[in-house]
């Protein structure tokens, strides 16, 4: 059985929308996640003769996005403009991103912080075990779990109010 | 709600414009990529190449250095051996005789001063031949020997003057700071070494000790011009003289000549060795 050789342009093919999806829950607004996901994939140029099976693709490309989009809140012009923007925002391009009104839930979870945002995304959606998503994450699974049962009830309370 | 959360989501697609856009920033950082690691092979290659012929010539330029300061070392420490050993030749007794005889046989009529300078001239060109013959092959050596050993006054006075015209600033320098060494050899010396007076007509003799005749009771005692001189007429028509200057002991002889002659003669050339040596 011949190995599939996994190249940077296969990678794109397979995983563009993982990773948009997860940039999306990441940033935001459109333009920040169109230059996360740019990143993600000219990085994974450099490094993809390392990368040795898909799950490892996988969760290579979830593990950079979310560095990309912590180094992205670190910055402090970023740090400081999107803690005065609005989630609204994402809904500018209509193109790729439906409006708010068609996805009340998505909107809901975009109101999260970031932070329970992303266990949401990748344990709902991604399918990611707790250890998983710690690992991913470099945090305790207890805090992840924590996170996750703080995530449902704000989105309880946030999609009570929308509904 | 979660499962209308992931339904939501499962409807959001990477805009093609971005994979494509995406795609071509691959690419490019693919290219750059390749050009970097082609750039960093040459470079590695050029210093690799550069720093083996380094480490190629280090080691036999090191040895070569070191034979260079070990040849320069003992060079100079040979340069410093020939000196003290030329010096030594200097101080030795036979030398300076052989070197004042040389004089007295040859050239009686020299003043006393420069003939010691002249003596330790030759001395000092004597020395530098032995270093130079010491670098001769045999036979050479041999031939060199032979000429040192002519005593012919031609051969030593040919030697002196080229010695003195191939080496004039040095000899004459060397000869300067040498010649005190010189006189106190000669007082040291055996006391028949003598020297040529300039005088002519008498002959005065350097001596350790005076001579028997002072003791005997026909040798005079003249006092001339406040030099006392004591004088002895030998049955062969000799005359001897002994005089005692600036702590030095002189035996003049003379023949065919009247006492007061040789006394005055006598005074002359001690008036010259009273002077102040340069």
């Amino acid at each position: 059985m011949t190995k599939e050789r996994i190249t940077a342009e296969s990678v794109i093919d397979r995983y563009a929308d993982m990773v948009y999806r997860l940039a999306l829950s990441q940033m935001k607004n459109q333009t920040d996640a169109d230059d996360l996901f740019q990143e993600v994939f000219v990085r994974l140029v450099s490094h993809v003769q390392e990368l040795e099976s898909w799950e490892h693709v996988k969760a290579w490309l979830i593990r950079v996005t979310i560095n990309c989009a912590k180094k992205h809140y670190e910055q402090y012009w970023n740090r400081n403009v999107d803690y005065m923007e609005e989630p609204e925002r994402l809904s500018d391009n209509a193109q790729s991103y439906e409006i708010e009104e068609e996805h009340p839930v998505r909107a809901a979870v975009q109101k999260l912080p970031p932070k329970y945002r992303l266990v949401v995304h990748l344990y709902y959606f991604e399918q990611l075990s707790v250890r998983e998503i710690a690992t991913l994450t470099g945090q305790g699974e207890s805090t992840v779990k924590s996170q996750m049962h703080r995530a449902r009830e704000m989105l309880k309370n946030l999609v009570r109010d929308e509904l | 709600m979660l499962e209308r959360y992931n339904k939501e989501t499962s409807q959001i697609h990477a805009p093609a414009d971005l994979i494509q856009r995406t795609k071509e920033a691959m690419r490019a950082e693919e290219a750059r990529l390749q050009q970097a690691a082609s750039a960093n092979a040459a470079d590695r290659a050029v210093q690799g190449g550069y720093m083996g012929k380094a480490r190629r010539w280090a080691l036999p330029l090191t040895a070569a250095a070191a034979v260079v300061i070990l040849v320069s070392v003992s060079t100079v420490m040979q340069s410093v051996k020939n000196d003290s050993s030329m010096a030594g030749d200097m101080a030795s007794p036979e030398s300076g005789a052989d070197s004042d005889m040389l004089l007295s046989e040859g050239e009686s009529d020299m003043p006393l001063q420069f003939a010691n300078e002249d003596s330790v001239a030759e001395a000092a060109v004597e020395s530098n031949e032995a270093v130079a013959q010491d670098a001769m092959p045999e036979e050479e050596k041999k031939a060199g020997m032979e000429k040192y050993e002519a005593p012919a006054e031609e051969s030593v006075e040919e030697e002196t003057e080229s010695a003195e015209a191939e080496n004039f600033a040095e000899t004459e320098n060397f000869a300067e700071d040498k010649f005190a060494e010189a006189s106190d050899h000669v007082e040291a010396g055996p006391a028949e070494a003598s020297k040529s007076t300039g005088v002519v007509g008498i002959a005065v003799t350097e001596v350790d000790e005076a001579p028997a005749f002072c003791d005997s009771a026909d040798t005079e005692q003249v006092t001339f011009h406040n030099v006392l001189f004591y004088v002895s007429q030998e049955d062969s028509g000799e005359i001897c003289a002994y005089a005692e200057v600036n702590d030095k002991r002189y035996l003049i002889t003379g023949e065919s000549m009247e006492q007061e002659e040789l006394l005055e003669k006598a005074y002359a050339f001690l008036v010259k060795e009273m002077k102040p040596q340069r």
